[in-house]
């Protein structure tokens, strides 16, 4: 399935783009998608490591499964807003 | 785009890109049940003083750029209003929070709550900015002033480490494990929250 990642701040700074596509295996947990990202782009496994990640504007665990053929996914690196 | 806004279940949920009008945050909690309005305004700092091992070293800021996630921004501003209100016998919120380019002494956030007394407007004004601070995902890159004669200090994004937070809220870390978790400040520490926050 095809996998929309959005970046933010640091994160969007590191990998040179606020969005990529990745494929990954048809019922991947976001646990198995991150590992595909840190991959891709190893100097993003630090800021990675002690990221949230988002679906549907709802934080999800390691555990998520992605279903259908094509899903969004954000990394939310540590806030520091107000 | 100039902001991105909403009026949500009574609350004002607001991202600008424009200086943040303080008075109308007040003016949307005023309230004929409210005896105490309580507003917070968290504004860009020029000087920060960061421990050192050989001296504490202060570093002048230029200006912050914010940037947010926009579309969950709001719909977690959204959810911790409504938490507010669910907690606290709050009548009214309202949030905004600024984006782009922010100079020292303007305000990067403001929360208004109406309450009906006043210790319950501090408690719940103060979950809400160390929510914020931990939940709601916008970030600022600190740009510096240049040092004369030294390397210069370049452009950073902060992403704080865990514990290294200034909230009298108790946090957890592993929020994405309850993203709709309760609300952590505990009812018993009232009286000493009021009093922190009447002295910031």
């Amino acid at each position: 399935m095809q996998l929309e990642i959005q970046f933010f701040a640091g994160a969007a700074e590191i990998v040179g783009a606020r969005s990529i596509e990745l494929t990954v295996p048809d019922g991947s947990c976001l646990r198995e998608a991150i590992a595909k990202i840190v991959a891709a782009y190893p100097n993003l496994d630090a800021l990675a490591a002690r990221s949230r990640w988002a679906v549907a504007n709802q934080f999800v665990d390691g555990n998520f499964e992605f279903f259908g053929r094509s899903a969004k996914l954000a990394m939310i690196p540590p806030v520091s807003g107000g | 785009m100039c902001k991105l806004s909403c009026a949500y279940n009574g609350h004002m949920i607001e991202l600008t890109y424009n200086p943040i009008d303080i008075s109308r945050l007040l003016e949307v909690v005023s309230n004929p049940a409210c005896g105490a309005e309580v507003l917070f305004v968290g504004t860009t700092r020029q000087w920060t003083s960061h421990p050192h091992a050989s001296g504490d070293r202060t570093v002048e800021t230029s200006h912050l750029v914010y940037e947010a996630y926009e579309e969950m921004a709001i719909s977690q501003l959204q959810a911790l209003a409504d938490q507010a209100r669910s907690q606290w016998p709050v009548q009214a919120v309202a949030i905004v929070h600024r984006l782009g380019k922010v100079l020292p002494m303007e305000a990067s956030v403001a929360i208004a709550v109406g309450c009906p007394h006043r210790a319950e407007a501090f408690e719940a004004a103060q979950w809400l900015i160390d929510s914020i601070k931990h939940d709601v995902p916008i970030w600022k890159q600190e740009h510096y002033v240049q040092p004369a004669g030294a390397t210069p200090v370049s452009a950073e994004w902060i992403h704080p480490t865990s514990g290294s937070c200034h909230c009298e809220s108790e946090h957890t870390d592993q929020i994405s494990q309850l993203p709709q978790q309760a609300p952590r400040l505990q009812r018993e520490t009232k009286s000493t929250q009021s009093q922190q926050m009447q002295q910031q």
